[in-house]
């Protein structure tokens, strides 16, 4: 058997009798078997034993509890099921904060607003930003991410790279470009990091209206920090659940540093540029209109 | 831990009896472990703590109760019924020397506690080899071996022998009092 490398013989034939045996080594063995009689006659007699011990004790499941048992079992029962609706509670509150804390990021970036939210601050966005929660907080099922899908993310922004964080340990892992109210194209970029959680970033160009000057802000919203800056051309929100102050605000450089990077030439290599990303798919060669198109739509 | 938990709850129970009663060979024993596995996990579970597998997790609890019982009367001395038709004779015998066995609760019996355990509950509970080794609170190589060893034991004593001539054979010891003592904290999650 070629797997004798990893597991002995024994190891295989005991794996194969209690069907813990990946296809491709349950073959090896049945093949095995096929020139190996005693290790058949073995294999028969392991089944024979998980067979009669199944045929002694499993009468023992359709067996009425006694009341002790029973009793005991029910009030464990009552407090894995309390446990699980605290813990069920949390983690809707913490979907909930993500989701609300993304909407607002998006409403901060589509509205242009250069404050950050306060508690009601929030809950008034949110009112404004209903109609924006299919547009920019919930996510697309379906949708590509931006590497396969090759979307050219600065589409929008005009020349904007996406932020590479891997260094600090996220990964992108989706994009969507969606037009926004007034015909505002808002960019949601979305990383993701085994131990840090996930990260969004929002940026929209910037209306006329607003000015230029640069704002910086850090808000905590329970567990949701929010990053928003704006500088003469956009607005920006990074929005995470579990990073601190200080890593948010590590972050945010670094996002602005690399949204400030604009490439010149072949030597920085965009994120996604040809030679880093994916072939490009069918139809996605229209870069910015062709993103949008598809973000629009699947919005 | 979800409500799909809560839900199981009742399966998972009746499982850990299954697995009392083929260990214990006693129906009273084995409810009185399962009673006392329920009692502990009530306990532990206030503590709150995260646990990955429900089901492991009891049948540690489960395996730290009968270790402690088995503790106990070896301390205080093992109680050996006397039935008709099984009359055994505590003393340490070498490891091959099985009787023949047709029955496998019998042949079970015979087999060393630890090989024992391993054997239910791969063999019956259906644990991987690697939630037994973490029930057991052992490498996941001692498990493959004692489950090795077991099964080729019992495959020694349920085989016909030609010179089998009934139940006049002497048992081997139940070997309890070679189990470790060592106990296993509850957790595997």
């Amino acid at each position: 058997m070629q797997s004798e490398r990893s597991k002995s013989t024994e190891q295989l034939l005991h794996g194969y009798v209690d069907e813990m045996l990946p296809p491709r080594e349950r073959l090896e063995v049945e093949e095995y078997l096929t020139s190996h009689p005693e290790a058949l006659e073995r294999v028969r007699a392991y089944h024979t034993q998980n067979s009669e011990l199944h045929a002694e004790y499993d009468r023992y499941l359709g067996n009425e509890l006694p009341a002790e048992i029973m009793a005991l079992g029910n009030r464990l029962r009552g407090r894995v099921s309390r446990n699980g609706r605290k813990s069920g509670y949390r983690r809707a509150a913490a979907c909930s904060a993500l989701v609300a804390a993304g909407l607002l990021g998006g409403v901060y970036v589509a509205s242009g607003l250069d404050v950050p939210a306060t508690g009601n601050q929030l809950v008034a966005m949110l009112d404004r930003g209903t109609e924006l929660i299919s547009r920019y907080a919930l996510p697309h099922p379906g949708e590509e991410p931006l590497r396969q899908a090759n979307v050219d993310a600065s589409a929008p922004a005009g020349g904007l790279s996406v932020p590479d964080l891997a260094k600090y340990g996220f990964r992108l892992v989706e994009s969507r470009v969606t037009a926004g109210r007034g015909g505002t194209e808002t960019v949601q970029l979305t990383y993701d990091s085994d131990e840090r959680g996930q990260l969004l970033l929002y940026f929209t160009p910037k209306p006329s209206r607003s000015g230029g000057e640069q704002k910086v802000s850090l808000n905590q919203e329970g567990p949701v920090s929010i990053l928003t800056w704006s500088d003469a051309e956009r607005s920006y929100s990074m929005i995470s659940e579990t990073l601190d102050r200080n890593a948010m605000l590590t972050l945010g450089k670094a996002v602005i540093g690399s949204l400030t990077a604009r490439p010149t030439g072949s030597d920085k290599p965009r994120q996604d540029t040809p030679e880093k990303a994916e072939p490009a798919q069918p139809g996605s060669d229209g870069g910015e209109k062709a993103a949008v198109a598809r973000a629009s739509g699947a919005a | 831990m979800d409500a799909s938990i809560a839900d199981a709850l009742p399966t998972y129970i009746k499982s850990l009896r299954r697995y009392a009663m083929a260990l214990t060979r006693d129906p009273m024993e084995a409810d009185d472990l399962v009673q006392e596995c329920l009692k502990r996990a009530l306990t532990y579970i206030k503590k709150n703590h995260e646990i990955r597998d429900f089901r492991a997790y009891l049948f540690t609890i489960l395996h730290n109760v009968h270790m402690d019982e088995l503790a106990r009367n070896q301390r205080s001395g093992i109680h050996v019924p006397i039935e008709e038709d099984s009359i055994m004779l505590y003393y340490p015998a070498p490891q091959n020397t099985y009787m023949a066995c047709r029955e496998i609760p019998r042949a079970l019996s015979r087999l060393p506690q630890e090989q024992r355990q391993v054997i239910l509950l791969v063999g019956l509970e259906g644990l991987s080899y690697r939630a037994a080794a973490e029930v057991l609170g052992i490498p996941i190589g001692t498990v493959m071996s004692r489950l090795s060893r077991g099964r080729e034991a019992l495959r020694s004593m349920m085989a016909p022998h030609p010179d089998e001539s009934g139940d006049h054979q002497f048992a081997t010891v139940d070997d309890d009092a070679h189990m470790h003592s060592q106990r296993r904290v509850a957790s595997v999650g």
